[in-house]
């Protein structure tokens, strides 16, 4: 269990985040909505222990996150930033084995094999030798995806594994986000637990079970992604209102597809009202 | 496949490099304003194997081994300090032009070296205490609390831009060449003669104790380097993303910090300011045999030694007898070969 209790940060002109709590257990796979600013990214790399907090502990697997050595806390909790610094012609084979740059893995048969599992995965197998700085955008974010999954991959299969994801889709085509998808799902059943912080709803809809709204330092309602974004205080938060489609699948299975209505209500609503009883509303925002 | 003969290409590399640097070791040795043959050379240092004896023979075996040898040393230690420390800086600000010459680190060891030299005069009479040391102090500090403040207000103008930093470089060059011309005013004559010279940067004054002194350093500091390589490979994807993969941050930089700035105080302290080894040796090995410090550490290590020693044997070899100051070399190699990069690699990648 990675868990945020009662976590708060900032500088006191500017608090940023006011005593937030959240669980992320194993198999969990969770999202965090939220305005630009509204403390997303701080939560996150809070609960990667790159930022102390103020006040509140970050505890992973019962332990203060900050006692625990970095090579061990970096085996079982892989971040994905939003931004990518690097700018020196690594191979992208080698971007994906800096993963292990601090466990002292070089090249073994089982790394090898699990980074072009990774590689062939994001179909980065033809480019694993090209060196990093002439890859595009969506390249250079499924690689750096690899090197995080990789990062968590199965070396010591007893201990239980975090992801933290900060806008994972980022220059993503839908092929990728598909496979991302999948991806996530898998290491979910596998029993890694998930948080994915990101803007697109429509992905985060058929991603996760459970997303936390946040709005100025604060959860303000948590629940199933249709539940959330549909009630009142997310169409009060991002001024949209949220349409809940269910494709009609084969397999008899239900899904749901959160999309945003970017027409501003200027159209007349065509399918599934708002339903703001399955989400759970925790508070209120005290600044809108 | 692949790999394999990236790992044959990076052997044959290795081995070139190797063979040119003995090749110009032997060069180094013999070349100079009295050269001396190969068989000279032979008999002078093993005079039993071919009976010849003489005073000829005497003085050709005092000018091996208390001129050139200890000047191809000095030069060899140079050209690695120089590059290591390059090496280092680059990694620490994630760029491939950052360099103790254009960031003014270079200037301020200068700065510091001469300080002592001009400031504390009577400290050269001090028995047992080479001359070499406490400028070597004084260069250290100059340039260990240049690199500290200089990372400071990189770090705090957002990031470490690359117009931030070169901008950071030029006012600390101004004001360190500033401090120094001042230094120069208030000098007297032969303190004036020796700062000039030793500005200009010259391996021709070696003597051993200054090649012993450079060499035990670097046999402290050189492994230090190579025990950061992997943290370094880290660090060039950012701090946080250095901070996920296991490392903390903070202390792998204050070791680059030391390492590099006490590389470059060693380096200036024991021949004056050498221009460009710390930019263009790992920032063309870099093209060469990539970004990964495992391998680009001892490459530039040896790469650098090679190019500090080539422009030692060319500036003996170009005006001989006289012979022209080493930084003059590098610097006139150095300035067209970091154009030609730059201007490569802003049409490959938009610089």
């Amino acid at each position: 269990m990675l868990e945020a209790r009662q976590v708060r940060f900032g500088f006191a002109a500017r608090p940023l985040l006011f005593g937030v709590s959240l669980e992320l257990g194993p198999g969990d796979l969770l999202g965090l909505v939220g305005r630009n600013g509204s403390g997303k990214s701080t939560l996150l790399r809070i609960c990667a222990g790159e930022l102390r907090p103020s006040d509140g502990e970050v505890v992973l697997e019962g332990r203060p996150l900050s006692l625990w050595e970095p090579e061990a806390r970096a085996r079982r909790v892989g971040v994905l930033s939003q931004e990518q610094p690097l700018s020196f012609p690594f191979r992208v084979r080698e971007v994906v084995q800096l993963a292990w740059a601090a466990r002292r893995i070089r090249s073994g048969p089982e790394a090898a094999t699990t980074v072009d599992m990774l590689l062939d995965r994001f179909d980065l197998g033809g480019l694993a030798d090209r060196p990093y700085t002439h890859l595009s955008g969506g390249e250079r974010q499924r690689t750096h995806i690899a090197r995080v999954l990789a990062q968590v991959c199965v070396e010591r299969p007893w201990e239980r594994r975090y992801l933290l994801l900060d806008e994972p889709t980022n220059h993503l085509d839908l092929r990728f986000q598909l496979v991302l998808l999948e991806t996530l799902r898998e290491l979910a059943r596998e029993g890694v637990g998930i948080l994915v912080v990101t803007h697109d709803v429509v992905f985060l809809s058929q991603c996760v079970e459970q997303v936390f709204l946040m709005e100025c330092g604060r959860i303000l309602a948590a629940g199933p992604p249709s539940g959330v974004l549909q009630s009142p205080i997310s169409q009060l938060v991002f001024g949209v209102r949220f349409l809940c489609v269910e494709p009609a699948r084969s397999d008899g299975k239900r899904g749901e597809l959160v999309v945003p209505d970017m027409t501003r209500g200027k159209q007349p609503w065509q399918k599934g009202e708002t339903n703001a009883e399955s989400g759970n509303v925790l508070g209120l925002a005290t600044r809108m | 496949m692949q790999s394999l003969r990236i790992q044959r290409s990076v052997r044959a590399g290795a081995i070139l490099l190797i063979v040119t640097l003995s090749s110009l070791a032997a060069s180094s040795l013999l070349v100079g304003p009295k050269s001396i043959r190969w068989h000279e050379a032979m008999s002078a240092v093993f005079p039993g194997a071919s009976g010849r004896t003489g005073s000829d023979l005497e003085l050709t075996r005092y000018v091996l081994l208390h001129l050139c040898l200890p000047r191809t040393l000095l030069a060899l230690g140079v050209g690695v300090a120089l590059a290591l420390a390059g090496t280092v800086l680059q990694a620490l600000w994630r760029n491939a032009l950052a360099d103790a010459g254009v960031l003014g680190i270079s200037t301020a060891a200068a700065l510091g070296a001469a300080t002592t030299l001009v400031g504390l005069p009577h400290l050269e009479s001090v028995p047992f205490v080479p001359g070499y040391l406490h400028v070597a102090l004084g260069a250290f500090l100059f340039a260990a609390g240049t690199i500290a403040l200089l990372y400071r207000l990189s770090q705090r103008a957002c990031g470490t831009s690359l117009a931030t930093l070169l901008l950071l470089g030029i006012a600390f060059n101004a004001a360190g060449s500033g401090l120094l011309g001042l230094l120069l005013f208030v000098a007297s004559d032969a303190q004036l003669r020796a700062l000039t010279f030793w500005t200009l940067g010259s391996v021709a004054g070696a003597t051993w104790t200054v090649t012993a002194s450079l060499w035990a350093a670097l046999g402290c500091l050189a492994p230090l380097s190579w025990r950061l390589r992997w943290a370094l490979d880290a660090l060039l994807l950012g701090e946080s993303n250095a901070f996920y993969l296991g490392w903390e941050p903070r202390p792998i930089k204050r070791a680059a910090i030391w390492s590099a700035a006490t590389l470059v105080a060693v380096a200036v302290a024991a021949v004056g300011p050498i221009a460009f080894v710390g930019l263009i040796v790992p920032h063309f090995l870099r093209l060469v045999v990539g970004p990964s410090h495992a391998v680009l550490l001892p490459a530039s290590a040896i790469g650098g030694a090679a190019f500090v020693l080539g422009c030692d044997v060319l500036a003996r070899c170009i005006v001989s007898p006289a012979e022209l100051p080493l930084s003059v070399i590098t610097a006139g190699l150095g300035g067209p070969m970091l154009l030609v990069l730059l201007l490569n690699r802003s049409a490959a990648e938009g610089l």
